[in-house]
C-alpha cells in the first residue's frame, strides 16, 4: 500500500491501484520464478507498473530535453522535521510525469534507462522531469523553511 | 547509475513511514469482485454462443440462404429463355423446270465495239448474247449450303459458268467398228 501511496494521486487512487495489481498478481502466480527473485520485489513491481499505468491514463508523457541541470539546495533539516504526510502531499503536487519520474528515481532506485523504457520515454526527458521535481521540491520546501 | 541526492533520500526515508489508511476491507472487496467478474466470464461464454435470440437469428440466415439458392437455382431452368428473331426457313425447292431468277440484273444496252481495220474479224452471229455468262443456267445451291445459311434464300450464282463440254477421247475417225476382234487373225496365231 505505501508504495502504491506513492505514485498514486490520493488514497482512493493507490485504492485502486492495490486492488488491480492483486488481480493481475493472483492471474499471473504460475508465472512468477522463484529463482529470478523473492516475491516481495516481483510484487512490488507489479504494484510500481500497475501505478504506471494509471498515471499514463491521467497524464501525457512529452519529449522533453534538459540541459545542464544544475543541483539545487535543499536544507535537509527542514526535510526531517517536517511530517511524512506533509513530505507525501508535496511530492504529489508535481506535476504527473514529472511525479512519476520522482518518485521513479529517488524513492525506488530506477535509473534513468530504466525510467526511459518503463515510460516509453527518451532518458533526456526523464533527466528534465527529475530536474523540474527537484526545482519545484525546493521552492516549496523553502517555502516551509520561510514559514 | 542512480545519483540520488541527500535531501531526497531523506525523502524516501519519510515517506516509507507514511502511515496506511485502513482500506484493507474495501481493497479486498474489490478484488473479489474483479476476480469473479474474472472466472464468470470464461462460463458465460459458451452458453451464450447458442441460446436466445442466437438461434433465431442463425436459423433465419439459413433460411434465407436456401430460399435464396432455389429461387436463383429455380429461376434459371424456368426463365423464358431470351427470343432470337428466327429467321423464317425458306420452303424446300421443289423439283421444277422453271427456272429461278432472283435478281433482275440491269441489262445494259450492248453497242457492238467498233472493229478495227487491222484486227482479226469477228464473227458476232457466233456469239449468242454478248453476255453469256448471265444467260447460262446455274445449279441450285443446296439447302444444306453456308450460302443458304448466310442469304436465307436460294441463290443462283450468277457468275459461275457450267463446265465446258468434254473432250472427245481417243483418236478422230476411229469408229467402234475398229475395235472389232476378228477371228481371223486370233486362229493365226494360234498357228504359230
Amino acid at each position: 500500500m505505501t508504495i502504491a501511496l506513492r505514485y498514486a494521486a490520493d488514497e482512493h487512487e493507490a485504492a485502486d491501484i492495490l486492488g488491480h495489481a492483486f488481480v493481475k498478481m493472483f492471474r499471473s502466480i504460475h508465472s512468477f520464478d522463484e529463482t529470478k527473485g523473492n516475491f516481495h520485489g516481483w510484487l512490488k513491481k507489479i504494484i510500481i507498473n500497475e501505478s504506471l499505468d494509471h498515471i499514463k491514463q491521467r497524464s501525457r508523457f512529452t519529449s522533453l530535453e534538459s540541459g545542464a541541470a544544475e543541483e539545487p539546495f535543499v536544507n535537509n533539516s527542514v526535510i526531517e522535521k517536517t511530517d511524512a504526510a506533509a513530505i507525501l502531499q508535496l511530492v504529489r503536487q508535481l506535476p504527473p510525469a514529472t511525479h512519476a519520474v520522482f518518485v521513479l528515481y529517488a524513492i525506488d532506485g530506477y535509473t534513468h534507462k530504466e525510467i526511459a523504457g518503463q515510460l516509453n520515454i527518451s532518458e533526456g526527458t526523464s533527466k528534465w522531469h527529475l530536474s523540474e521535481a527537484r526545482k519545484i521540491l525546493q521552492q516549496k520546501i523553502t517555502a516551509i523553511q520561510n514559514q | 547509475m542512480n545519483n540520488t541526492t541527500p535531501y531526497e533520500q531523506l525523502i524516501a526515508a519519510k515517506l516509507d513511514q507514511v502511515p496506511v489508511p485502513d482500506m484493507s476491507d474495501s481493497i479486498w472487496a474489490g478484488i473479489e469482485a474483479q476476480l469473479d467478474v474474472a472466472t464468470d466470464m470464461p462460463a458465460k461464454k459458451p452458453s451464450s454462443r447458442f441460446s436466445g435470440k442466437g438461434w433465431f437469428g442463425f436459423a433465419g440466415v439459413i433460411i434465407a440462404v436456401t430460399f435464396l439458392w432455389w429461387h436463383f437455382s429455380h429461376k434459371d431452368h424456368t426463365a423464358p429463355r431470351e427470343t432470337v428473331p428466327v429467321k423464317a426457313e425458306p420452303a424446300p425447292v421443289k423439283d421444277s423446270n422453271r427456272q429461278v431468277y432472283p435478281a433482275k440484273k440491269k441489262e445494259i444496252p450492248f453497242s457492238p465495239l467498233p472493229v478495227k481495220k487491222d484486227t482479226p474479224a469477228l464473227n458476232l452471229n457466233e456469239i449468242a448474247h454478248p453476255d453469256s455468262a448471265f444467260r447460262q443456267s446455274t445449279p441450285v445451291i443446296k439447302k444444306d449450303s453456308p450460302a443458304l445459311r448466310i442469304y436465307g434464300v436460294p441463290y443462283h450464282d450468277s457468275i459461275s459458268i457450267a463446265p465446258a463440254p468434254k473432250k472427245p477421247k481417243g483418236v478422230k475417225g476411229i469408229s467402234d467398228d475398229d475395235y472389232r476382234i476378228s477371228s481371223g487373225k486370233d486362229t493365226a496365231k494360234k498357228g504359230n
